[in-house]
């Protein structure tokens, strides 16, 4: 007799049908990161339209603009460890490729360092902010600034926990050349998060 | 319990059911060859020559040639960002030989979140917002703070 | 009539054809046992019960937020009423358009997307069922938050919240918060259904089955789910910039602390305008299923119907701000959004008359649901001629927050998403429950609403006309609004008799005794009608090929040019002669040969696994695990006693890592 079957495994859910032809949890991360882009347009167009406010002469002279205060040699050693960790990313994904699989692990872990590396300059960067007086609840600036990168943060944070928690079945081989769509779609979303912050940087700190 | 290894990459295999006449697809056939290791850090030299050359544009010597000549900083340094923005979306994220469709939805995202930003940009300077003063507004602010011990904004949350 | 009986008349009987060939004959065997009862309900991961459970959820909210308007219309009945004060108006006013915009009419559509997609493309269940799961607690669970602010203080602000009014310095109560992770937890929730749907529409449709053939409901099921991937995260953005304003003390919102009201209007509408066509769109799908099945005639016009609903979701994000006119932006912004505003008409005018047309010269059958879809097209056009007098700015400084703008709403979403709703249900509930919701009370519902629809809704033209403000919860008698206040109440309450019909119908479907139910009782010509009434478990035996739009109608409408060339060319080994037979897949799995065309079939997609003919999604209790952990999150923000915070807050992240744990360690198996 034919059988119907129940199983857990994450792929046969998916009885193909077809005209499958597309990696559908790709797909699927695809349309999330297309969302995602609208919601870091929304987060950034309102560091826009509130930008107009953060300079004027009086805060010039009080030092409370964002060219004062932004230390933007310091971000662009974060700008660096976030492209570093994208590289280190592929060339998990690519040892996983060619069934590597003490490589890939290690590029993963790699990448869930450099991730945690950008997470603590970026806790550095919002205690110097406190310092010099600028706060969520009192500057214009602040809450947008801390919105945008808090939020960019936890995308961070996310991201580290989602490559960590790929780390285990990686190291018992789990991944390699015929089946690499985990790795693959979390470097989806880590290349997302580095993207954002490219733009971010471009227009926070050095416009 | 269904063959878990029995992954393979669905979008390598190239699905006879699929290309041709039956509509809107195309090529959205992944090409079985990944690049490699090399090209993946040559990318990354190219990604970091830009970073540098994004730092250098938005200091001195630099701000003041593109502003001698009549361009805004803004300009330069937002092509620069596309260009690494592009260069990580086709190569590290695969777009470039991945499906089409995965590309569609970034533009589609992008688009949206770029009209939002001039828009709404465009409609913020129309509109006569109303004039702020920060810094007695900061003033302020810390005197409450030091009268009542707690901050002046913040209202009683939830019930 | 059945199809077979039908083909027998026409003297036209096709034994090789699709609904004989995908009807399932296969008794379920071999199963590990399946949690029963209501445990088997909470821990499913099939498309068909959650669409279900999707569609009395919702019912729920429907019924609930129906009693909201009712007491409303109770105190609005009469000049200075005092039924109720100003603030629990103001409460039920924002509960009940809540309830129906976040409770009710995107899920519901949801719940009918679920339960239709896959089987209207030959797919056997949702590309991610148990996300699919999870995006049905979250929303769920959702209403839930929202609700539990009715033990405190429920939000006060409307469903648009607009700021300042919903900042902490004006309703500094729990309400506004209620509703905040209402928003983000059915946003959440409609955002993974969203990308579900995508999935699944993209890559799970059957051969042959191009974009050209998709149903009509699929089709608006599309873009529907691009319309909330692309629009959920402005508010989402909104939302939580709300949130912090009111915990945190930023002021994104606030004046007096550098911020700006009018940011979180262009934000809720960059998302709030798109929404109305999420509501708008799959019942115009469902119409456009409803009316060529009744009318007895393919579509008019089906590309046009098709691209029309795209060009609708394109211009949907062009024309937020016509919300906001009188908020003074300019001529030259007021001239841009009207003008996509106009131009979003022309697409709806094309459908409308393409479902004339489809009409036209059919033979028509007035069968409840008929009566709906063409109800649909009548009240809609109604609602579309008020907004398109509303997209013009000068008219819309007239009518801006009166009772005119709350007429137009009402007769969109009502007589049009609403309508829409019923004529689906009552198409399609001899498909799900396996039983006709009965004719003669159908009948008694449909007249029932139109009559009380309309008495209780055209009058408020009037009213907004006469100046009547909405959102206030009484007036002077002077006004001249007496009359036609009560007129509407009187409607109000007819349209709670009709619902009341419905729910009557309903229980009389449900005690009937059960008859044998026909796959295809309409004689319809979607694939959801070629399994059997209600689908088993896996939809189909064998994945059906399409060579058509009207798959069950071939004989009668053949493919244009009589060449089923596109076949052909897609799958050279599996010509319709060569499929198996539904009764040659009972075979024992092993048996070699004779497993073979189950081997043909399953061989076209690359991947062949032996042993196994379908393989179903396990049960799994991690997605409500997973929604119910967000849920006490989300009551931990809401309580303010420091013990209660702290112990919800706790568990609530130990019922998410566990579930998200369980869940992942349940994939890797």
């Amino acid at each position: 007799m034919a059988v119907v079957t129940q199983s857990a495994d994450a792929l046969t859910d998916r009885a193909p049908t077809g005209l499958e032809s597309l990696d559908v949890r790709k797909l699927g991360m695809w349309a999330f990161l297309g969302s995602e882009c609208v919601f870091f347009g929304s987060l950034i167009s309102m560091y826009f339209v509130n930008r107009p406010l953060m300079f004027s002469p009086a805060l010039e002279a009080a030092h409370l603009t964002p060219k004062t205060i932004l230390n933007i040699p310091f971000t662009g050693v974060l700008a660096f460890i976030l492209l570093c960790s994208s590289l280190t990313m592929v060339l998990a994904l690519n040892a996983m490729q060619q069934s590597r699989r003490r490589a890939g692990s290690f590029w993963l872990l790699a990448t869930a360092f450099l991730g945690m590396l950008f997470l603590g300059g970026q806790a550095i960067e919002f205690i110097e902010i406190a310092h010099e007086g600028i706060t969520l609840q009192n500057s214009v600036f602040g809450q947008s600034f801390l919105l945008l990168t808090g939020f960019h943060g936890t995308h961070v944070f996310v991201g580290i926990i989602w490559l960590l928690s790929c780390i285990p079945r990686a190291l018992r081989g789990g991944f390699h050349a015929g089946n690499y769509i985990g790795p693959e779609i979390c470097g989806l979303y880590w290349h997302f998060v580095d993207v954002v912050w490219v733009v971010i940087f471009t227009i926070i700190y050095l416009i | 319990m269904a063959p878990g290894g029995n992954m393979a990459q669905r979008d390598t295999h190239s699905n006879p059911g699929v290309g041709g006449p039956l509509g809107g697809h195309g090529d959205n056939v992944e090409h079985a060859s990944h690049p490699t290791a090399r090209f993946y850090v040559l990318i990354f030299f190219i990604l970091l020559a830009v970073t540098i050359a994004e730092v250098f544009v938005a200091q001195e010597p630099f701000l003041g040639i593109f502003e001698g000549i009549g361009v805004p900083i803004a300009v330069p340094l937002l092509i620069l960002a596309a260009v690494k923005f592009l260069m990580i979306a086709a190569f590290y994220m695969h777009l470039k030989q991945d499906s089409r469709a995965f590309s569609a939805f970034l533009i589609a995202g992008l688009i949206l979140a770029m009209g939002m930003l001039f828009t709404f940009g465009g409609l913020f300077t129309a509109h006569s917002r109303e004039p702020f003063d920060q810094i007695a507004w900061r003033e302020q602010l810390a005197q409450n703070a030091g009268t009542t011990g707690t901050s002046a904004t913040t209202g009683g949350g939830g019930h | 009539m059945s199809t077979a009986e039908y083909r027998a008349q026409e003297g036209t009987i096709d034994p090789g054809r699709i609904a004989e060939r995908a009807r399932p004959q296969i008794v379920e065997r071999g199963l590990r046992a399946r949690p029963g009862g209501w445990l088997g309900w909470i821990t499913s991961t099939d498309h068909k019960k959650i669409g279900v459970m999707y569609l009395i959820a919702t019912f729920m909210f429907f019924v609930v937020g129906g009693v909201e308007a009712l007491m409303m219309r109770l105190q609005l009945g009469a000049a200075q009423n005092t039924i109720m004060d100003g603030q629990t108006y103001n409460a039920l006013v924002s509960l009940h358009g809540t309830t129906m915009v976040f409770l009710f009419v995107v899920p519901v559509l949801a719940g009918f997307g679920n339960y239709l997609v896959p089987l209207m493309i030959g797919a056997r269940d949702m590309a991610f069922p148990r996300l699919n799961a999870l995006s049905l607690w979250l929303f769920v669970f959702g209403g839930i938050v929202f609700y539990t602010s009715l033990f405190f203080t429920p939000p006060e602000a409307g469903w648009t919240s607009y700021a300042p009014l919903s900042d902490d310095a004006f309703l500094p109560t729990g309400g506004i918060d209620a509703w905040i992770f209402l928003v983000h937890l059915t946003g959440l929730s409609s955002l993974i259904g969203a990308i579900n749907f995508v999935a699944t529409i993209h890559n799970m449709r059957p051969k042959g089955m191009g974009f050209g053939r998709m149903p009509l409901f699929v089709w608006t099921i599309l873009i529907y789910a691009y319309l909330l991937i692309l629009a959920l995260p402005a508010i989402a953005a909104a939302v939580t910039m709300l949130l912090t304003d009111r915990h945190f003390g930023t002021g994104f919102f606030d004046p007096t602390a550098g911020g700006d009201p009018l940011l979180w209007q262009h934000l809720f509408w960059f998302f709030g305008h798109p929404e109305v066509y999420i509501l708008i769109l799959p019942a115009m799908g469902i119409v456009s299923e409803v009316l060529p099945v009744f009318s007895r005639k393919p579509i008019f016009g089906y590309s046009f119907i098709a691209y029309s609903g795209v060009a609708i979701g394109f211009l949907s994000f062009t024309v937020w701000a016509h919300h906001m006119f009188a908020t003074g932006l300019g001529d030259f912004a007021n001239g841009a959004f009207a003008t996509g505003s106009f131009l979003i008409g022309v697409p709806t005018g094309v459908k409308i008359f393409n479902w004339i047309g489809t009409m036209w010269g059919g033979s028509l059958r007035f069968k409840t649901a008929m009566l709906f879809a063409v109800g649909f097209i009548a009240m809609f056009i109604i609602g579309g001629i008020s907004g398109v007098s509303l997209a013009s700015p000068p008219v819309d400084f007239q009518q801006t927050d009166t009772y005119y703008v709350v007429a137009h709403i009402h007769y969109v979403l009502f007589g049009g998403a609403i309508m829409g709703m019923f004529a689906g249900m009552y198409y399609w509930w001899p498909k799900m429950f396996g039983r006709f919701l009965d004719e003669g009370l159908g009948k008694v519902h449909f007249w029932l609403t139109m009559v009380g629809f309309n008495l209780a809704f055209f009058p408020m033209h009037w009213l907004g006309t006469e100046g009547m403000p909405r959102r206030i919860y009484t007036y002077f008698p002077d006004m001249g609004w007496n009359f036609w206040n009560m007129m509407s109440s009187v409607g109000a309450y007819i349209l709670g008799i009709s619902v009341m019909v419905l729910v009557g119908n309903m229980i009389y479907a449900y005690r009937r005794p059960r008859e044998e139910m026909p796959d295809n009782p309409w004689d319809a010509a979607t694939l959801e009608w070629a399994t059997t009434s209600p689908p088993p478990a896996h939809n189909f035996d064998a994945v059906p090929v399409v060579y058509s739009r009207y798959p069950l109608w071939e004989d009668r409408h053949p493919v244009e040019g009589g060449q089923p060339a596109v076949i052909a060319a897609a799958a050279p080994h599996t010509s319709i002669d060569e499929r198996s037979h539904p009764a040659d897949t009972q075979v024992a799995v092993g048996e070699g040969e004779s497993n073979a065309h189950l081997a043909t079939v399953e061989a076209d997609h690359g991947e062949h696994e032996a042993g196994h003919a379908f393989h179903l999604p396990a049960p799994t209790i991690f997605p409500m695990i997973l929604a119910f952990g967000l849920l006490l999150i989300a009551f931990a923000l809401l309580f303010s006693p420091p013990i209660l915070k702290v112990t919800f807050l706790i568990t609530g992240v130990i019922y998410f890592v566990v579930a998200i744990y369980g869940w992942v360690k349940q994939i890797s198996e």
